[in-house]
C-alpha cells in the first residue's frame, strides 16, 4: 500500500499540471541569459560607503554580471539559478549563487499553489522582483534593504553606551569591535532585510482569489541570511507575506519575520539559562503599489525590532533596538523609452536609554535619502540611467551628493 | 428586392466569382522547433500581476514565419481594418504579426490584469502606458521592418510585427502551406522572416495568373 502510495505521488510529481499540459514544449527546457551592468560615479573613489554591500560590492561598481540558467522541466517542475560576478568583491563567485526549485502543485481557476526550495527569494516586502537593474528605475537598492547597522550577530554590546559609541560604524573597515562578548571577526552590520543575498529556505506561494501569499521557513533571518547554508543557530524564520489585489493595477501587502539572528559562537558569552535563539528578530512590513497608464508608484514601511541580551532600560529591564525603514518611489514614462524616477528612502532608529537619567538617544544614526534620474532604452535590450543620490545622515552635518551614470545591457 | 439592392447583389455575384487579375504564389515553410518565450518568469508574482495561465514555454512553429513578396509596384492602401495583437494569459497573441506599413494595430488587453505595450524599434518608439482588461490601445506603424514588442509589467512576453510594403504577404498555417493571391505577374524577391533566424530570399516569376510555388527551411 505504501509502495502505492509513494508511486502515485511520483506519478502526480512528474505529470504535468492539467490544462497547462496541452500548451507547454514536450520536453524540458533551458534558458541562458544575462545582464551587464556597467556604472560610473562621477565622485573620487567611486558611490559613497552608504551603498555598499556584504561583500564590498555596489550596485554603483563599474561591472557586474549577473547570468541565469533557468530550466523549465515540465509545467510542474523547474529550477531557477543565477550568479553575480562583480571584481571588486572581496567574496568567491560562491556567496553570488541563488539556485532554487520550484513546484507547481496544483493551478485552478481560482486558486494556485506552488512550493520553493533552495537559496530562495526574499519572502518579504516587494521590492525582491525589482532589485535586478532593468527593473530597478534607479541603481541604488532601498535603504530598508541593504543599510548596515551598527548590530552585529557575531558580538555584543557590551551595553548600551557600548552599542552608542559604535553609532555609525555599519560597515566592516569602520568598526572597532564592541566590549562584549563575540567573535573577533569584525562583519559588517545586520541591515533590517538583506535582499542582496538570499536564505536557505523553503516557501509554499501562490493565490485565492484575489489574496495572494507565500509562507517560508529559512535558516537564518533576514538580517542575516544564510546564503551559503549551514545554520548560525538552532533556529528558524518563520515569515510571510500576504497582499490583496483590490483591482489590476493596485497591490497591497503586508509581510511578518520573526527568527533567532544571534550566532552560535555567543552562547557562551551569555547568562546562563539564556540561549542564542532567545533574542529574535521581529519584523512587520506594509507595501503598496498603484500603476496607471504611465505611472507607477511604489512605497513600503518596515518595523524592525532585535531583542538584545545586555541593552537595557533605567530600571535594568531587557529593551529592543527598534528600527523604522521605508520608502516611497515614483516611475514615469515621459516619452516612449525615456523614463523619470525618483525614490525618497529613510531608515529611523528607535531611543535607547543614554548616557545620563532619563536621556534616551537612537542606538544608530538616522539615514535619509532621496534618489532621482532619467532613464532611457537606446534598444529594448539597453537601458541608460543617470542618477544623482542625495544622503544625509545624523551623524554628519550636511547632506552629500553624487552623481551616476549606468547602462544595463540584457542578453 | 428593391433595384438598387438587385444591383449590388449582382455586383457583389461578380466581385466574388471573377477574382482580380494576377498569379499565386504559395508554397510551404518548414522550421525547427523553438521555444518562443526567452525568460521564463523567476518570480512567481500572483494572478493579479502575473496570472494562473498555462506556465512558460511554447514551441514555435511556422506560424512565426511571415512571407512576403518585396519590390511589387505599388501604391497600396492600408487596410481599413486594423490587425490586433491581443494580451492574453501573459502572452502577446499572435506571436508573429504581419501587417502593411501604415496599418493602426490594435492591442486589446483580454487579462485580468494589467499590461503594457512599447517598442524602442529606432524610428518606431511608441509606449502604450498600463491599461486593463476590456481596454484596447493602438498605434499606427508606418515603417517596414521589425517592431519588437514588449510588455514593461511581464518581462516574459514578447511579439513581434513585421511591417511589410504592400499588402502580398502571408503567414503559413500550422502545416507550413501559405498562399499569396492577386499578385501582377513579374519576377519577385519573395523574402521569408523568422524573429529567431532572420531572413531567406528567393527569386521568383509568378505569371500573370496561374501559380508559382516556392519553400523556405528555416
Amino acid at each position: 500500500m505504501r509502495l502505492r502510495l509513494i508511486g502515485g505521488l511520483v506519478v502526480a510529481i512528474l505529470t504535468p499540471a492539467g490544462p497547462a499540459a496541452a500548451q507547454t514544449a514536450p520536453g524540458p527546457q533551458a534558458f541562458f541569459n544575462g545582464t551587464v551592468d556597467l556604472a560610473y560615479p562621477f565622485e573620487d573613489g567611486g558611490a559613497p560607503k552608504i551603498n555598499r554591500l556584504i561583500r564590498g560590492d555596489s550596485p554603483f561598481d563599474n561591472v557586474r554580471l549577473r547570468l541565469f540558467a533557468d530550466v523549465v522541466l515540465n509545467s510542474r517542475w523547474s529550477a531557477f539559478s543565477q550568479i553575480l560576478i562583480d571584481p571588486s568583491s572581496r567574496l568567491g563567485l560562491e556567496s553570488f549563487l541563488r539556485s532554487y526549485v520550484r513546484f507547481n502543485a496544483f493551478k485552478k481557476e481560482k486558486a494556485d499553489l506552488s512550493f520553493q526550495a533552495g537559496v530562495v527569494p526574499t519572502p518579504f516586502g516587494a521590492y525582491s522582483p525589482r532589485a535586478y537593474s532593468e527593473r530597478n528605475p534607479l541603481v541604488s537598492d532601498p535603504l530598508m534593504y541593504h543599510y548596515f547597522t551598527s548590530l552585529r550577530s557575531n558580538q555584543l554590546p557590551a551595553s548600551n553606551a557600548d552599542l552608542l559609541r559604535h553609532r555609525g560604524q555599519g560597515q566592516s573597515d569602520d568598526f572597532t569591535s564592541f566590549a562584549g562578548p563575540g567573535s573577533p571577526v569584525r562583519f559588517n552590520g545586520m541591515p533590517m532585510i538583506y535582499d542582496p543575498c538570499w536564505d536557505v529556505g523553503v516557501q509554499a506561494l501562490g493565490s485565492a482569489g484575489r489574496l495572494e501569499y507565500v509562507l517560508a521557513v529559512a535558516q537564518g533571518t533576514l538580517s542575516n541570511p544564510r546564503f551559503k547554508g549551514g545554520d548560525n543557530n538552532a533556529g528558524k524564520q518563520l515569515s510571510g507575506r500576504l497582499a490583496f489585489v483590490p483591482r489590476p493595477g493596485v497591490v497591497l501587502g503586508a509581510s511578518y519575520a520573526r527568527g533567532p539572528y544571534l550566532d552560535a559562537v555567543l552562547q557562551s558569552g551569555l547568562r546562563p539559562g539564556t540561549d542564542v535563539d532567545d533574542f529574535r528578530q521581529e519584523i512587520w512590513g506594509f507595501d503598496a503599489e498603484y500603476g496607471v497608464r504611465h505611472l507607477v508608484l511604489y512605497a513600503e514601511l518596515a518595523r524592525n525590532r532585535w531583542q538584545s541580551p545586555n541593552i537595557t532600560d533605567g530600571r535594568g529591564r531587557r529593551q529592543d533596538l527598534t528600527v523604522l525603514g521605508g520608502y516611497v518611489e515614483a516611475k514615469y514614462t515621459l516619452r516612449p523609452g525615456l523614463f523619470a524616477a525618483l525614490r525618497y528612502d529613510r531608515i529611523d532608529f528607535g531611543d535607547i536609554d543614554g548616557a545620563g537619567p532619563g536621556a534616551r538617544t537612537p542606538w544608530d544614526y538616522d539615514v535619509r535619502t532621496w534618489e532621482y534620474g532619467v532613464g532611457y532604452y537606446l534598444t529594448d535590450r539597453v537601458i541608460a540611467k543617470l542618477v544623482r543620490q542625495d544622503y544625509r545622515t545624523a551623524g554628519e552635518e550636511g547632506s552629500e551628493h553624487f552623481w551616476a551614470m549606468q547602462v544595463s545591457v540584457s542578453f | 428586392m428593391s433595384r438598387p439592392g438587385f444591383a449590388v447583389g449582382v455586383l457583389a455575384a461578380l466581385a466574388v466569382a471573377a477574382p482580380l487579375a494576377g498569379g499565386t504564389l504559395s508554397g510551404s515553410v518548414l522550421t525547427k522547433p523553438t521555444a518562443r518565450q526567452k525568460v521564463p518568469p523567476r518570480y512567481y508574482q500572483g494572478p493579479y500581476r502575473s496570472g494562473r495561465g498555462p506556465s512558460m514555454v511554447e514551441e514555435g512553429g511556422p506560424q512565426d514565419v511571415v512571407v512576403f513578396v518585396d519590390g511589387v509596384k505599388g501604391p497600396y492602401l492600408p487596410p481599413a481594418r486594423h490587425p490586433q495583437l491581443v494580451q492574453k494569459d501573459e502572452r502577446f497573441v499572435p506571436h508573429v504579426l504581419a501587417v502593411q506599413a501604415g496599418s493602426t494595430v490594435d492591442f486589446p488587453n483580454e487579462d485580468d490584469f494589467y499590461h503594457n505595450v512599447f517598442s524602442v524599434v529606432a524610428g518606431d518608439r511608441f509606449d502604450l502606458g498600463r491599461y486593463a482588461k476590456g481596454k484596447s490601445a493602438h498605434q499606427t506603424l508606418t515603417k517596414p521592418g521589425v517592431v519588437v514588442v514588449r510588455c514593461e509589467i511581464h518581462s516574459g512576453m514578447k511579439a513581434y510585427i513585421l511591417v511589410v510594403p504592400n499588402p502580398f504577404f502571408a503567414v503559413p498555417g500550422p502545416d507550413g502551406a501559405f498562399s499569396i493571391p492577386d499578385l501582377p505577374g513579374g519576377t519577385y524577391a519573395v523574402k521569408a522572416w523568422h524573429p529567431d533566424f532572420g531572413y531567406q530570399e528567393r527569386t521568383v516569376t509568378v505569371p500573370a495568373s496561374g501559380t508559382a510555388t516556392v519553400g523556405f527551411a528555416f
